[in-house]
């Protein structure tokens, strides 16, 4: 489980993260909904350890992973993080791209190539391992991604804006991987969209963050039902956020 | 076979003795030397000031690239009159396993005088290295593995550029060598030229060396390929993801510490005291004056020149997409391949006739060589600038009028701004502290302030040498100092209008 307990993040004069507390399970399809610029990716980013919260912590499976005063790496945490703009590493290969994360890690070569070809063939990569990410279509590049995130066997995966920029089909294709993945290695998925229907779709529960605050946070069907305040019941009218 | 300069025997005669065995070895150990050492600091500082929570990053950042901005053969007077000339330093040093006056001792100067050039080049790669990429290696490995793995190679083409061109900066240098009586190239094109006169053999010597420099060139433009060299945009403020531990910061701040010491502070601490007296700069600067403005005055219109001339070449290069593009790029960068020497044997030879005696007897001479050293920094920084305005600006202005003189007047310059003044600057502080192809074509009864200070070491006046170097120093830091200031001044303005 992830708890996030008062966490609060500035950005010089501006609050990006403020005051949020809230809980994700094992194994839950956890969305993170709200306008640009409300702070999603901020949150998402203490969560894998790439920020130092200012005021508050975040425990994962008990343990305090940050603070104001400490933060243990990104790397200890046993989380993968997806980015919008999938961050391949454009000098490696695709199986190289994927290989590079288990690398150093004690794991004998044949081991590593192993786990590594049963990742390309769960993903339909095998026959591009020997490409260059910028010789993919944005499609196949989303899958290497992640296949890259998948190969540590991660507990939390996050996604930054996993369906932005893809077009309806691949959107159907994003959905089941993500829903394969849940069923098949039951880790918790993290992800952050502005879109509500993707948000309604695919979450167990949602959190509907507006300017560095937690607005709600419950079942699709709940927040439909009972929407808790001014902004969350005028993000459902609107039916989309905008960009 | 006839070469036109003397058959066969002339050619054997230059080219195939021992001598030329020991200046090719040298040339090349001197350079490889500067290279490989420059690599190991420039990128270390590099990584250091761009990636990690050192100590004073902010303050290093700011005096990093002052080696650079002081000419080379001052550095070599300064460690000369400390190795060579203290007592006490030259036997501290004990000069059996380091004597200045050697090839190791132009590989010192010339790596800190060069050093810097590497750090540049590197964090501007640096600077254009997509956050995430590292960030996603963040996540599963420590920062270390990251650096080597991801941001180094990512950084790779601008390391590879910075380092060809601190392998041709060294292999063509000759003030350095000269000063601390090292055989190379350079040293022997000059001799062959002023001492001998030996024109032909001048000439022939130079070619091994435009070769290799020219071949450097072309490898690193394809390496290279459409990437800017330098990154003149304000790029955002990048989080610093390499966290050294206290003692780590400590011993690290002590080697920067230490660098800077070598490459800045010692220099000039050595030189202000050989100088001596305050009186000592008052005499050397009354009896330079004429001198002080002549350099000043040529530089300036040396880099003016250049810059004009760097922005329409920069402009046709940045806005053709045909096989024109990289041969005119190439093309741009080979003055880097011609030693300072053989550019002045150049210019004396295209210009040394009746008929153009009024371009050669006259200062224009120089401003033509400044210009033909200089030129490639005027086009690099202009192309940077260029790189980043998007072609739709233009054919945005297109619709309204039909005027190109127009578009480039009131759209492309007023953008090209930074670039504009970086290379304004850059050239100007290059062409002040310029000798080599000024020592060959100087008109007669003219002095520049470099020359001076040539002269004047091999008379030993080690007390003026040293006031007119500070002198020198000087110049350039107010120069930088008042360029920095109108930059950010007119800057605001434009900001404001």
């Amino acid at each position: 489980m992830i708890k996030i307990e008062a966490l609060t993040k500035r950005y010089k004069e501006t609050m990006a993260v403020k005051g949020v507390s809230m809980s994700i399970k094992t194994s839950e399809i956890f969305s993170i909904l709200g306008p640009s610029g409300s702070g999603k990716t901020t949150l998402l980013r203490l969560i894998a350890g790439l920020e130092t919260p200012d005021e508050g912590k975040i425990l994962i499976d008990g343990e305090e992973v940050s603070s104001p005063r400490r933060v243990k790496p990104a790397s200890t945490r046993s989380l993968s993080l997806i980015f919008q703009d999938l961050a391949l590493w454009p000098h490696m290969t695709v199986r190289k791209n994927i290989e590079f994360v288990i690398s150093g890690n004690g794991l004998p070569k044949r081991q590593r190539k192993e786990r590594v070809d049963k990742v390309l063939e769960w993903m339909h990569l095998e026959a591009y391992d020997s490409r260059y990410p910028q010789q993919l279509s944005g499609g196949e590049q989303q899958r290497v991604a992640i296949a890259r995130a998948l190969i540590s066997e991660p507990r939390y995966l996050l996604m930054d804006e996993p369906f932005t920029a893809l077009d309806p089909l691949l959107i159907e294709d994003m959905k089941s991987i993500i829903l394969k993945l849940k069923k098949e290695f039951g880790m918790a998925i993290i992800y952050i969209t502005h879109n509500i229907e993707i948000a309604l779709a695919l979450a167990d529960r949602i959190a509907v963050i507006n300017k560095g605050t937690i607005e709600q946070i419950e079942t699709g069907s709940e927040i439909i039902r009972k929407p808790k305040s001014n902004f969350v019941q005028q993000f459902l009218k609107s039916g989309m956020m905008r960009d | 076979m006839k070469t036109g300069y003397g058959g066969l025997d002339f050619l054997k005669a230059v080219f195939l003795n021992s001598r030329q065995w020991a200046l090719i070895k040298n040339s090349l150990l001197l350079s490889s030397g500067v290279t490989l050492l420059s690599l190991v600091l420039g990128i270390l500082l590099a990584v250091l000031l761009e990636r990690t929570n050192l100590f004073a990053h902010r303050l290093f950042k700011l005096i990093y690239f002052i080696p650079l901005l002081i000419p080379p053969y001052i550095h070599a007077i300064a460690w000369t009159q400390l190795l060579a000339k203290q007592e006490w330093a030259g036997s501290w040093f004990n000069g059996s396993w380091f004597k200045i006056h050697s090839l190791q001792g132009a590989i010192f100067v010339l790596t800190l005088a060069y050093f810097p050039f590497i750090t540049l080049m590197t964090m501007s790669g640096l600077k254009l290295v997509n956050q995430h990429l590292e960030e996603a290696s963040l996540i599963h490995h420590g920062p270390l593995k990251t650096i080597k793995s991801v941001t180094l190679p990512l950084v790779t083409p601008h390391i590879f550029a910075g380092a060809i061109f601190v392998f041709i900066f060294a292999l063509v240098n000759f003030s350095v060598p000269d000063i601390l009586r090292v055989s190379v190239y350079p040293v022997e094109i000059f001799v062959q030229f002023s001492a001998f006169y030996n024109e032909r053999a001048a000439t022939l010597l130079s070619l091994p060396l435009i070769l290799i420099a020219v071949t450097l060139i072309f490898l690193q433009k394809r390496h290279m390929k459409e990437r800017s060299y330098i990154n003149l945009g304000g790029s955002r403020e990048r989080k610093h993801w390499l966290n050294l531990r206290p003692m780590v910061n400590g011993l690290v701040f002590l080697f920067c510490l230490t660098l800077f010491t070598l490459s800045i502070f010692l220099p000039v601490i050595v030189l202000l005291k050989a100088a001596g007296p305050f009186s000592n700069y008052v005499k050397s600067f009354s009896s330079s004056k004429e001198q002080i403005g002549y350099s000043i005055l040529l530089a300036f219109l040396g880099a003016l020149g250049s810059i004009i001339l760097s922005f329409f070449i920069a402009y046709s290069i940045e806005r053709r997409s045909d096989w024109k593009r990289p041969c005119m790029e190439f093309a741009a960068m080979l003055p880097f391949a011609i030693p300072a020497i053989v550019l002045g044997i150049g210019l004396i030879k295209v210009w040394n006739h009746p008929w153009t005696n009024f371009i050669y007897g006259s200062s224009a001479i120089i401003i033509f060589g400044y210009v033909a050293r200089f030129i490639p920094f005027g086009i690099w920084t202009v192309q940077a600038s260029l790189k980043q305005i998007p072609i739709h600006l233009e054919e945005a202005g297109a619709l309204v009028t039909s005027r190109c003189s127009r578009i480039l007047k009131k759209i492309v310059l007023p953008l090209c701004y930074p670039g504009l003044a970086a290379g304004l600057f850059i050239i100007f502080i290059l062409s002040l502290g310029e000798l080599g192809t000024t020592l060959l074509i100087i008109p007669p009864g003219q002095s520049t302030l470099p020359i001076k200070i040539y002269n004047l070491m091999h008379y030993g006046a080690d007390n003026m040498v040293a006031a007119l170097s500070l002198i020198l120093i000087g110049i350039i830091i107010v120069f930088s100092i008042i360029f920095l200031a109108l930059y950010r001044l007119t800057g605001q303005t434009k900001a404001a209008g």
